[in-house]
C-alpha cells in the first residue's frame, strides 16, 4: 500500500502539499501593483503643508527683510550703529543729512565738546550722550520747530554750547540739548550778526567757543542759508576715535534677559502614526532551547507576516521654554496624544489562541479567544489600534539661524509617557489571530521627539511651523510580550509662542 | 458588444449581492464581494476590488512563485508582475472555467517569463552528479510539511524543479512543457524522471517520505 503511494500518488502528494502552502507577500507588492494601475499613491497633506512652509519662508523672508542679508544681526538703533562704523565721523555728521536724524548728530557734538571740556570720564560722557539721543527721539515730535544754532567765536578757551532759538512757548522748557535741529549747512553766528564761515577741516588748537551774546536774538535758519561746519565734524571725529570701544558697548542690542527669560507655547499637530515591529531577539533566543509554540515560528521578519498601515493621529499640548541665551531654551510643559494605526485582518468564528510569555526562567501561556485572524477568515476588515496618551516632554531648543522677525529651530525633547487606553490588538505567538488582552499594555513609556521649525514674530507673538517625528522608545506591550511595537509618528506643528512679561 | 453586456451582467449581480450584504449583515463589507462583483470591480479599475482580488489570491500565488523562484524577493517580483497582469487582462477573463486557475495560469507563465530571461532550461544536472547536490539542513525550517515540501522542491536545480513543477503541481503535459520552455519534450520528460528521483531522495532524507520497501519483498523473504 506504501509502495502503491510512493509510486503512483508522488504526484498528488505534492500536488496536495503545493496548495497547502500559503506565503504571505509584503506590502510592498501590493505597492508596487498599485503604482502601475493608478500612478504614484500621493500624499496631498504633506505636498500642501511643505509647500505653505516654502511659501511662507520665502515670503516673510522677502517682505521684512529687504537688505541683501536677511540674516545679518541688525543693531537697535540705527542712528547708533552709524557711529560704530569704520567710518564713524563721517557718518555721524551725515545723519544730520537729514531732517530726521539731525537732533541726534547734533547732540552727538554738542555733548562731546561739553564733557571733553568739563573733564568727565569717557564713559559717563558716552552714557549721557546715548541718554539725550533716545530722549531727543521722543521729544522730536514736540520740538519740531525749534531751532539751534551754534555761536562760536574765537576766543581762548574751548568750549562749545548751543544756543537755543525756540519759536514756541511750549519748547522753552525743553533741555536745548534735546531740542537741536541742526542741518549739515548752518549759519554760524558770532558776535552777534555777524556771519561768516570757517574753511574746510580746519581746527585750530586756540579755537574758542564761547556762549552766545544773550542779549542777541539769533535768526532761524532757512535751508538755503544752512552752512557746513568743519569743526564739528573734526570734534566728532576725534571724539569717535579715541573712544571707539566705548562705543561699541552701546551700540549692540542688548536684550532684558531677566524680563524675558520664559516664553509658553501652544501647538498643535496633525500627524501620521505608524508602527515598527521587531521581535524581542533576546528572550527568543534565550527561550530557544525551551520548549512552547515560540521558538519555531520565529523564521521570518514578523513585519513581512501582518499588514498594517498608517492612520492619522494629532498632537496637542502647551510648553514653557526658559531661555538660556539669545539662542538656546530649555522646554517642558505637558503634551496630549492620539495616536492610531490600521490593521487588516479577517473575521472568523471564535478561536481559542494563546500568548506566550517570555522570561529567563521559562515560557507561560496566556490562553485568550480571538475572532479575529491575522491570514484569513470569514471576510476581511480593519482592526484599529488607537491609544490616548499624556506626556511630559522635557528637552532643548536651539536657534539655528534668524533674524529679529524670522528664526529656524531645531528642538528636541524626552518625553515620559502615560497610555490610558487598555484595549489594543496583539497577535497571537503563531501570528494567526489577533486578541485584546488589557492587561499586556504597558502604560508608562517613553518617547523622543525631534523636530525643525521656522518661526515668525508677529506682534507680541511668535508663530511656528515645522516637521517633526516622534518615536517610542519602550514597547507598548510588556517586557516579556515577545514582540516588541514601536510607535512612530510623523506630522506638521503648528505652534504660536509668547514671552512672560 | 458581448463584453459590455457581460460587464453590466456582473455589476448587476455585484451590486445585488452588495444589497443582500446590507440588509442581511447589517454592514458593506468589501468581503461581502462575491467573485462576480471583484471581477465586475476589477473591469472598471476599482481599487477596492483589486485589493480584495489580491489579498484573496496572493498568499497562494506567492507560493506557486516562490517554488519557481531562486530567493523570496524574485518571488514576490513574479508575483507583482502576475498580479499586474491579471488586473490589465481581466477583460480576457471568459468566466467559463475556475477563475483561480485562470489566475494561477498568468502567474505560472510570468514565472516562466522571468526565468527565461537568466535561466536556461536545457541545462541540467545528471543524476548520477545529483549526489553532490549538498542539502543544507538549515534551509529547511521545519514549520509545517507544505512549506518543507515546497523548500525541499527549491533545492533542485533550475531546470529539474521548473519541469517538476509544470508537470507534477501544476498538470501541464511534456509536450506543452516543452513548447513553454523552448525545449525538447524528451528533455522534458527525463528532467522529470531525474528532478523526480532527487525530490524522492531529499523527502526521504528529511524523513517526510518513507524509503520504498522492495518490491519483491516477499521473493526476497522465499529466499531466506
Amino acid at each position: 500500500m506504501e509502495e502503491e503511494f510512493y509510486k503512483d500518488e508522488f504526484e498528488q502528494f505534492l500536488q496536495q502539499q503545493a496548495n497547502n502552502h500559503r506565503m504571505f507577500p509584503t506590502d510592498g507588492v501590493w505597492l508596487g501593483i498599485y503604482d502601475k494601475l493608478h500612478g504614484h499613491k500621493k500624499w496631498p497633506g504633506l505636498t500642501i503643508a511643505a509647500f505653505a512652509i516654502l511659501i511662507a519662508t520665502v515670503g516673510i523672508s522677502v517682505y521684512f527683510s529687504p537688505k541683501p542679508s536677511i540674516f545679518a544681526i541688525q543693531p537697535a538703533n540705527k542712528t547708533i550703529a552709524l557711529v560704530d562704523a569704520p567710518k564713524n565721523s563721517n557718518a555721524l555728521l551725515n545723519l544730520v543729512n537729514t531732517e530726521n536724524k539731525n537732533i541726534k548728530g547734533q547732540i552727538l557734538v554738542e555733548k562731546t565738546s561739553e564733557n571733553l571740556s568739563n573733564g568727565i570720564s569717557d564713559k559717563q560722557i558716552i552714557h549721557s550722550i546715548i541718554t539725550d539721543l533716545l530722549v531727543a527721539t521722543d521729544d522730536k515730535q514736540n520740538n519740531i520747530n525749534s531751532e539751534v544754532s551754534f555761536n562760536i567765536s574765537k576766543q581762548p578757551t574751548n568750549t562749545v554750547s548751543p544756543v537755543v532759538n525756540q519759536n514756541t512757548e511750549k519748547a522753552q522748557h525743553k533741555k536745548a540739548t534735546n531740542t537741536a535741529f541742526v542741518n549739515q549747512e548752518k549759519i554760524i553766528e558770532a558776535d552777534g550778526n555777524k556771519e561768516y564761515q570757517f574753511e574746510e577741516n580746519t581746527l585750530s588748537s586756540n579755537l574758542q567757543i564761547t556762549q552766545p551774546n544773550p542779549g542777541k536774538k539769533s535768526t532761524p535758519n532757512t535751508s538755503k542759508n544752512i552752512k557746513s561746519d568743519p569743526d564739528d565734524r573734526n570734534i566728532a571725529d576725534n571724539f569717535l576715535k579715541q573712544h571707539r570701544t566705548h562705543l561699541a558697548d552701546f551700540t549692540t542690542t542688548k536684550i532684558n534677559h531677566q524680563k524675558k527669560r520664559f516664553s509658553y507655547t501652544v501647538y498643535l499637530a496633525p500627524s501620521i502614526s505608524y508602527r515598527k515591529l521587531k521581535e524581542n531577539q533576546s528572550l527568543t533566543s534565550k527561550s530557544s532551547n525551551l520548549t512552547g509554540p515560540v521558538a519555531p515560528n520565529y523564521v521570518t521578519d514578523v513585519n513581512r507576516l501582518v499588514r498594517h498601515k498608517p492612520g492619522t493621529g494629532i498632537e496637542t499640548g502647551l510648553a514653557f521654554t526658559y531661555h538660556l541665551s539669545n539662542k538656546f531654551g530649555i522646554k517642558s510643559g505637558i503634551q496630549f496624544n492620539v495616536r492610531q494605526y490600521n490593521i487588516e485582518a479577517f473575521k472568523s468564528s471564535t478561536e481559542l489562541t494563546s500568548i506566550a510569555l517570555l522570561s529567563s526562567t521559562g515560557v507561560d501561556t496566556i490562553r485568550s479567544f480571538a475572532i479575529y485572524r491575522n491570514n484569513n477568515g470569514d471576510y476581511s476588515t480593519e482592526l484599529v489600534n488607537r491609544y490616548y496618551q499624556f506626556s511630559l516632554p522635557i528637552g532643548i531648543d536651539w536657534e539655528v539661524l534668524g533674524n529679529k522677525k524670522v528664526q529656524f529651530h531645531v528642538a528636541a525633547n524626552i518625553q515620559p509617557t502615560y497610555t490610558f487606553n487598555s484595549n489594543s490588538y496583539m497577535l497571537s505567538t503563531n501570528f494567526k489571530n489577533y486578541t485584546v488582552n488589557s492587561g499586556m499594555l504597558r502604560n508608562w513609556t517613553i518617547n523622543s521627539n525631534i523636530e525643525t521649525f521656522v518661526s515668525l514674530n508677529v506682534g507680541e507673538y511668535k508663530w511656528q511651523l515645522g516637521p517633526q517625528l516622534r518615536y517610542q522608545h519602550l514597547p507598548t506591550f510588556i517586557t516579556e510580550y515577545p514582540i516588541r511595537e514601536h510607535l512612530m509618528d510623523y506630522g506638521i506643528k503648528l505652534g504660536v509662542s509668547k514671552q512672560i512679561k | 458588444m458581448n463584453t459590455e453586456r457581460q460587464r453590466k451582467y456582473l455589476f448587476l449581480n455585484a451590486a445585488v449581492q452588495t444589497i443582500y450584504c446590507l440588509i442581511l449583515k447589517g454592514n458593506l463589507l468589501i468581503t461581502c464581494m462575491t467573485e462576480e462583483y471583484i471581477i465586475a470591480g476589477c473591469l472598471h479599475n476599482d481599487t477596492a476590488a483589486q485589493r480584495e482580488l489580491y489579498n484573496r489570491y496572493s498568499p497562494k500565488m506567492l507560493a506557486v512563485c516562490y517554488r519557481y523562484a531562486q530567493n523570496r524577493e524574485d518571488a514576490e517580483d513574479m508575483l507583482q508582475e502576475g498580479f499586474i497582469k491579471v488586473f490589465t487582462q481581466m477583460h480576457t477573463f471568459q468566466n467559463k472555467g475556475a477563475f483561480e486557475g485562470w489566475i494561477r495560469r498568468i502567474i505560472v507563465h510570468t514565472c516562466i517569463n522571468f526565468l527565461k530571461k537568466y535561466k536556461k532550461f536545457n541545462d541540467s544536472v545528471d543524476l548520477a552528479n545529483a549526489g553532490f547536490i549538498h542539502v543544507k539542513e538549515e534551509t529547511i525550517p521545519s514549520i509545517m510539511q507544505a512549506k518543507q515540501v515546497s523548500e525541499c522542491i527549491r533545492i533542485l536545480p533550475v531546470g529539474y524543479k521548473t519541469v517538476l513543477n509544470l508537470y507534477a503541481i501544476e498538470g501541464y503535459s511534456h509536450r506543452e512543457i516543452s513548447e513553454m520552455l523552448d525545449i525538447e519534450e524528451s528533455t522534458s520528460r527525463s528532467q522529470y524522471t531525474r528532478a523526480k528521483a532527487m525530490l524522492e531522495g531529499i523527502l526521504i532524507k528529511k524523513k517526510i517520505l518513507e524509503k520504498p520497501k522492495p518490491r519483491f519483498s516477499w521473493a526476497v523473504g522465499l529466499k531466506k
